[in-house]
């Protein structure tokens, strides 16, 4: 071996290695490792589940009369489709972490729940495409598509009635995705909070003083150009109001207002509910689609 | 919390972790993480070159570990089996290491005389980044034996187990990347 080649062999031996990183690969590596378990237990249980719910559900119908059919189908009408139960155990797998950046307001999502892309196995040599974009291409790809940005929201008289279609995850720290719906109660109790200012010029009943806070940063999310404001903005937003109805979005805005600041592990880490449907569905097609960008080479 | 960094040859619990592994208890993940994760970084980072580009090689590594170690048989340890898992996993992100470098090469370039003087040649961030454009240069099969049996000092015999391969494949392998590297260096000069 040359003299040149001994000292850059020696100088790679040498140089130091950063571990900063680790916790956070940590965390994105046991939700995504989460997620493909139950992606996986998932393909195995689906072809059971449905016929296993529609008798349960058929047979408490018969069981309670005519009455009963009529309540069950007013029920099936009004819930969200049933999650498998598998989504109650990913709670008890997931680590218990902070799964937001530093500073941001805290909700520990911590029911993951994603496909994944397929993994070689050593020590087959894994075969890959040779032209593929890199991840951080497919990221800022994804993030400039016109299905990312949200809308301002408006008068959502549909939440405050008992017979809301698809109650908005509003309240998710904590919550199974397999608990039952929520109440005409439950439905609502958020209109004491007020209705948003709506933007069409009518005057709302009562207005929430945390809108303002989110136009804010919707503004700056959409328009600002400054993506590091538009994360200060969203966080503003989410201590003044982390179980507000907007809080969803704001995340989800937030989690790609991350991305396009450069700070990647903790944009990847904060779209992670949203890709497993701890949102109730909410962005997890987008998120999803963006999770895989980042992943793939 | 700080992620723990174990020592070398750290194999404390490997296997009762790697049993609950198996049967789907994912936190073993977590404990076998903390175990090897620094030395699965140390090799990512010696074979790509790239902090970014490392770290996600680290992280798929041990995201297709659950699933891959049905096929862990125990020999050579689970150390060396997960590095064998990062070097098949790593052709992308050889890829996407050496664009970066490019990019970055080309944005910092300015005049400078060629030799290299004598100070830069002993400036290990250069050395670094000198090894790692030779190897760029190389195949896939070339840089990965050259990187574990020079740079990671490991044997032929264990580099074979690990990556599967007769030992003479190995060492022809490696004979073959010093003489290109040796090459890439003399013209670099």
């Amino acid at each position: 071996m040359s003299d040149l080649l001994d000292d850059l062999v020696r100088a790679a031996r040498e140089a130091p290695v950063n571990h900063d990183e680790a916790e956070a690969t940590r965390r994105r590596m046991l939700a995504a490792a989460t997620r493909e378990t139950h992606t996986r237990s998932r393909r195995r249980l689906s072809p059971w589940v449905l016929p296993l719910v529609a008798a349960f559900v058929a047979t408490g119908a018969l069981a309670a009369g005519p009455s009963g059919v009529r309540l069950v189908t007013q029920w099936l009408a009004a819930a969200p489709a049933p999650s498998p139960a598998l989504s109650s155990r990913s709670l008890a797998l997931a680590p218990s972490s902070g799964a937001l950046a530093q500073g941001a307001p805290s909700s520990s999502f911590e029911d993951v729940d994603r496909p994944a892309a397929a993994t070689p196995l050593p020590p087959a040599p894994a075969s890959a495409p040779n032209t593929a974009p890199t991840s951080d291409e497919k990221i800022a790809a994804a993030t400039s598509e016109p299905a990312a940005i949200a809308q301002l929201p408006t008068a959502r008289a549909s939440v405050d009635t008992p017979t809301a279609t698809s109650p908005k995850p509003a309240s998710f720290a904590g919550r199974s995705s397999a608990s039952p719906p929520p109440s005409a109660a439950t439905i609502a109790a958020p209109a004491a909070v007020g209705s948003p200012p709506a933007v069409d010029g009518t005057a709302p009943a009562v207005v929430d003083p945390t809108d303002e806070l989110y136009r804010t940063a919707h503004e700056r999310h959409f328009r600002g150009g400054d993506a590091s404001a538009a994360v200060t903005a969203w966080d503003r937003y989410l201590a003044a109001a982390p179980r507000g109805r907007f809080a969803p979005e704001a995340r989800y805005n937030r989690a790609l207002a991350l991305l396009r600041a450069g700070r990647r592990a903790e944009g990847l880490v904060a779209l992670e509910p949203f890709a497993n449907g701890a949102m109730g569905g909410y962005r997890q097609a987008e998120a999803t689609r963006l999770l895989d960008a980042a992943r793939a080479p | 919390m700080p992620v723990a960094i174990a020592t070398a040859g750290a194999t404390r619990d490997d296997g009762a972790a790697i049993a609950r592994l198996r049967t789907g208890d994912l936190a073993a993940l977590g404990e076998l993480y903390d175990q090897h994760h620094a030395a699965v970084r140390t090799f990512a980072v010696r074979f790509l070159g790239d902090a970014t580009a490392a770290e996600d090689l680290v992280h798929d590594v041990f995201v297709a570990l659950p699933e891959a170690v049905g096929s862990y048989r125990g020999d050579g340890g689970l150390r060396s089996f997960l590095i064998a898992m990062a070097a098949n996993l790593s052709k992308n992100h050889v890829r996407a290491a050496a664009r970066r470098r490019a990019l970055a090469s080309r944005a910092a370039e300015e005049p400078r005389p060629s030799p290299p003087r004598p100070d830069e040649l002993h400036d290990r961030g250069e050395l670094s980044n000198r090894l790692q454009r030779a190897l760029d240069a190389l195949s896939h099969d070339h840089r990965v034996a050259f990187v574990l049996c020079e740079i990671e000092e490991r044997t032929s015999p264990a580099v074979a187990t690990m990556l599967a391969v007769p030992e003479a494949t190995v060492r022809t392998r490696l004979f073959h990347a010093k003489k290109r590297l040796r090459e890439l260096l003399e013209n670099d000069r």
